[in-house]
């Protein structure tokens, strides 16, 4: 009887062909009561994410309730508990965001994540994930470019002049611990932390022209993964960290490639565009982001899948957007933006129908998250 | 034993027989009506020299509002479009509905709406099938889910945006008992269905 209907059911699904397919996605409609300032921020953050919109009690979908007693903070989010020990903080505050969003939505929120990046004086910063708390890492007068958080938030590579010479360096987020991981003559940039971050992959010039190197964290055991006559930059690891996504110019043009981690089975992955750099894989595996230049000569940021190679635009007609790189849960990207004059944070969803300015005012270059709140 | 003669004779019955019988069924034949012709899909696409496939994608925005159209008008010019296309298209692909079903899924289709917090990701593997029923008026009589999606957010949505529904137009005659008995069987997805 039962593989009966299992049939029945199973002809008459087969015989649907009426479908509704491509749904609009809108905000979640959230409301946050309780103490202004903790939901003032908590608001704040969830309206960031693209994935909810604040707004009054009566017509939201999901109700965040804030009580503050004798040292305990307790969050309400629809009937799900979450309980907090004061004293009220932005940490504390992101971190709840981020238990809001993983119980409205199952997955991870990134609150709690920073944000690296060189500013107009060329000096490497750090902020929260909303632009909020800026706080200098380098305080030198050369140029600091190109940093990238370790994936347990205790260490920063970058690449400084500091030596007039493009060298890789390694810094604490507290300003200290200042060290040389390569100082090679030409370039020594590009570095990038593999998932377990026990290894860097970086961009070397030192043996004639830019190669792609894999090195132990400190710099040691240095180990060349491209080679030939082309210019080989930019590395990105998978999340699972097996393959390496980079530049090259070996077709004619700069194109993202990708390879096994040791150097073999290079792929092309950008068949589209003249001029594609600046990979950086998503923590999910499924996708590229990249910055394309295209025909207009305007920059703008594009996602390649790694598997079909189908290229998806996220920005359009609004200035150059570039040096794209990953939220740690995938589902957001940030990038450098001049659409409103000066060089400006900006946050989008994948496909880029919400997009949002996080800084003013002042030249941001190469933005990446870290993982981990610091 | 029949002679020769009657033989001619029955032949001659049987063959009248079959003429006069022949005329009657023709005269009285109509094709049978079908109930759910087939849907014509109609492209008005832009005229123009289709964009160059080596070339980065740009995403198509529909331009409504006047001013967008005049930013439109007086931005860069672009010749991008068919080959094979009308001096009156947008680029945009339109369907025209030739029956009451694509009808009903075009008026679904504009209230089809889901929350962000379903992930793009989550997005791609998801599927209702649901039947609903039309009353001879137009309105909605009932709205069931055949098979859920697995995602209770997701067939929230789809049902409540089929409740918004004032009327999805009375259908033709012929057709209106089959929508209130039989009703419809559809299938959402919040992107490509497979």
């Amino acid at each position: 009887m039962k593989r009966i209907l299992l049939f029945c059911l199973f002809t008459s699904l087969a015989l649907a062909q009426l479908k509704v397919e491509k749904a609009r996605f809108r905000p979640f409609e959230i409301a946050v009561l309780g103490n202004p300032e903790l939901a003032g921020i908590i608001q704040n953050d969830l309206d960031l994410s693209g994935v909810f919109k604040t707004t009054l009690p009566a017509v939201a979908e999901g109700i965040v309730k804030i009580e503050n007693k004798s040292g305990q903070i307790n969050i309400t989010a629809n009937s799900k508990k979450f309980s907090y020990r004061a004293p009220l903080s932005r940490k504390l505050a992101h971190q709840i965001s981020n238990d809001i969003y993983q119980f409205f939505t199952g997955e991870p929120g990134f609150f709690t994540s920073s944000i690296v990046a060189s500013n107009k004086a060329k000096q490497i910063i750090l902020m929260d994930f909303d632009g909020e708390n800026q706080r200098p890492v380098t305080l030198n007068k050369s140029i600091n470019i190109l940093p990238v958080l370790a994936p347990d938030g205790k260490e920063i590579l970058f690449t400084s002049y500091v030596n007039k010479n493009p060298d890789l360096f390694s810094i604490k987020p507290d300003s200290t611990g200042l060290k040389i991981i390569s100082n090679r003559p030409g370039l020594n940039s590009g570095a990038a932390f593999s998932p377990n971050g026990t290894q860097i992959a970086l961009t070397l010039s030192y043996e004639g022209k830019s190669d792609i190197y894999l090195a132990d964290r400190n710099g040691q055991n240095l180990k060349r993964l491209t080679s030939g006559l082309s210019l080989n930059t930019s590395p990105s690891f998978s999340p699972d960290g097996t393959q390496i996504a980079f530049v090259s110019n070996r077709s004619g043009n700069p194109q993202i490639y990708m390879m096994q981690v040791d150097g073999s089975n290079i792929k092309r992955i950008t068949l589209q565009g003249k001029y594609n750099q600046a990979p950086k894989w998503s923590p999910l595996g499924d996708l590229i982001v990249f910055t394309g230049r295209d025909e207009d000569n305007i920059f703008d940021i594009f996602l390649a899948d790694t598997k079909s190679g189908q290229i998806t635009r996220v920005t359009q007609d609004q200035g150059n957007n570039e040096e794209a790189s990953f939220a740690p849960n995938g589902r957001m990207i940030i990038f450098s933006s001049t659409r409103n004059g000066s060089r400006d944070l900006f946050v989008s969803n994948l496909d880029g129908t919400f997009q949002k300015q996080i800084t003013r005012g002042s030249d941001y270059w190469t933005p990446n998250y870290g993982t981990r709140p610091l | 034993m029949l002679t020769k003669s009657s033989k001619a004779l029955l032949a001659s019955v049987c063959l009248h027989g079959l003429v006069i019988g022949g005329y009657c069924v023709l005269v009285n034949y109509e094709p049978p009506v079908k109930l759910t012709p087939p849907s014509i899909q109609v492209t008005l696409a832009k005229l123009g020299t289709p964009r160059d496939k080596t070339l980065l994608p740009r995403v198509e925005k529909k331009s409504t509002s006047p001013l967008d159209m005049l930013k439109k008008r007086f931005g860069k010019a672009s010749n991008e479009g068919q080959e094979q296309g009308s001096a009156l298209g947008s680029s945009l692909t339109s369907e025209l509905a030739s029956s009451y079903e694509l009808q009903v899924l075009e008026i679904l289709r504009s209230n089809y709406e889901i929350p962000r917090i379903i992930s793009d990701r989550e997005a791609k593997s998801l599927a209702l099938w649901v039947r609903l029923w039309i009353a001879a008026n137009g309105d909605l009589l009932r709205i069931k889910i055949q098979q859920a999606s697995n995602n209770s957010r997701f067939d929230q949505a789809v049902l409540e945006g089929a409740h918004k529904i004032p009327s999805f137009g009375a259908p033709p005659l012929q057709l209106a008992r089959k929508y209130r008995t039989e009703g419809l069987l559809i299938q959402f997805c919040p992107l490509e269905c497979s």
